[in-house]
């Protein structure tokens, strides 16, 4: 499992158009990740009172995509303000 | 019957108990694999502004590493390379999120695996270095045989495999 990259390679030549494009990609992301977390932080909890211990999940993938996601949707905000680009 | 009890007692008390929080002088980078130098540069020339994503241990569940534990290895390990600014002196600002640590719930051998994001930042904020670092580390029984103190070597190990690789691509970077 990875993180979504915070910069990309190409990042430097996307045009506003494909700049608002990622950004919104990034934000669902973010937003698909970060329910998937609490759904799995719920889950965890539950197996930690009823058991069996073994079935706790402690990859935290998705609060790791979910991060990133944020991150990445920062970074590309950054390069549209940077771009002049319309809000 | 006692024998067997107390025997089982003792095995309980090595292989459980309480978790432990990181300690940062084990997450400190002492060692580089190569002794090239940084760039002029970013000779104490770079604050870290800020360490995000990190979360304290709790006792009753199980080791993690909290942002001022984090912060603080950081901080030394740039100290250690002659990069960490005086606070007036700040020309590069670095912030950090800890994306989170992947770890195991069981086994002999601990694999833990740290997703870190460094943003370091010039004098006007624009970005100079922006990575997302994955380091895996692995504590091995050898390392500790109570469980919980070697999840916490396994989470300390991936921290400073971490900085490590930060610190590699710091020095690989180029400043106009």
């Amino acid at each position: 499992m990875q993180p979504i990259g915070m910069s990309q390679p190409g990042d430097n030549t996307l045009t506003c158009a494909q700049l608002d494009e990622q950004i919104a990609e990034a934000r669902a992301d973010a937003g698909h990740w970060a329910e998937r977390d609490q759904s799995l932080m719920t889950r965890n909890t539950v197996i930690a009172i009823v058991g069996p211990p073994m079935l706790i999940d402690l990859s935290r993938e998705e609060q790791i995509k979910h991060r990133s996601a944020l991150d990445r949707a920062e970074r590309l905000e950054y390069l549209k303000r940077r771009n002049a680009c319309a809000s | 019957m006692r024998i067997l009890t107390a025997v089982g007692l003792l095995f309980l008390t090595f292989v459980t108990g309480c978790a432990q929080p990181a300690d940062p002088k084990r997450m400190t980078v002492t060692i580089l694999p190569s002794e090239a130098p940084f760039p002029a540069a970013l000779s104490s020339a770079i604050c870290v502004r800020s360490v995000t994503g990190g979360e304290p241990t709790n006792p009753l569940w199980v080791a993690k590493v909290d942002n001022a534990e984090f912060k603080t290895a950081l901080a030394d390990s740039l100290r250690e390379r002659g990069l960490l600014a005086r606070p007036e002196g700040c020309r590069f600002q670095l912030d950090v999120n800890l994306l989170g640590l992947s770890q195991p719930v069981f086994g002999l051998a601990f694999t833990v695996t740290t997703h870190v994001n460094y943003k370091l930042l010039g004098s006007a904020s624009e970005p100079v270095l922006l990575e997302t670092i994955s380091a895996p580390y692995t504590a091995e029984m050898s390392e500790h045989l109570v469980a919980v103190i070697r999840l916490a070597r396994a989470n300390e190990g991936s921290i400073r495999n971490n900085i490590t690789e930060f610190l590699t691509r710091l020095r690989a970077l180029r400043l106009g």
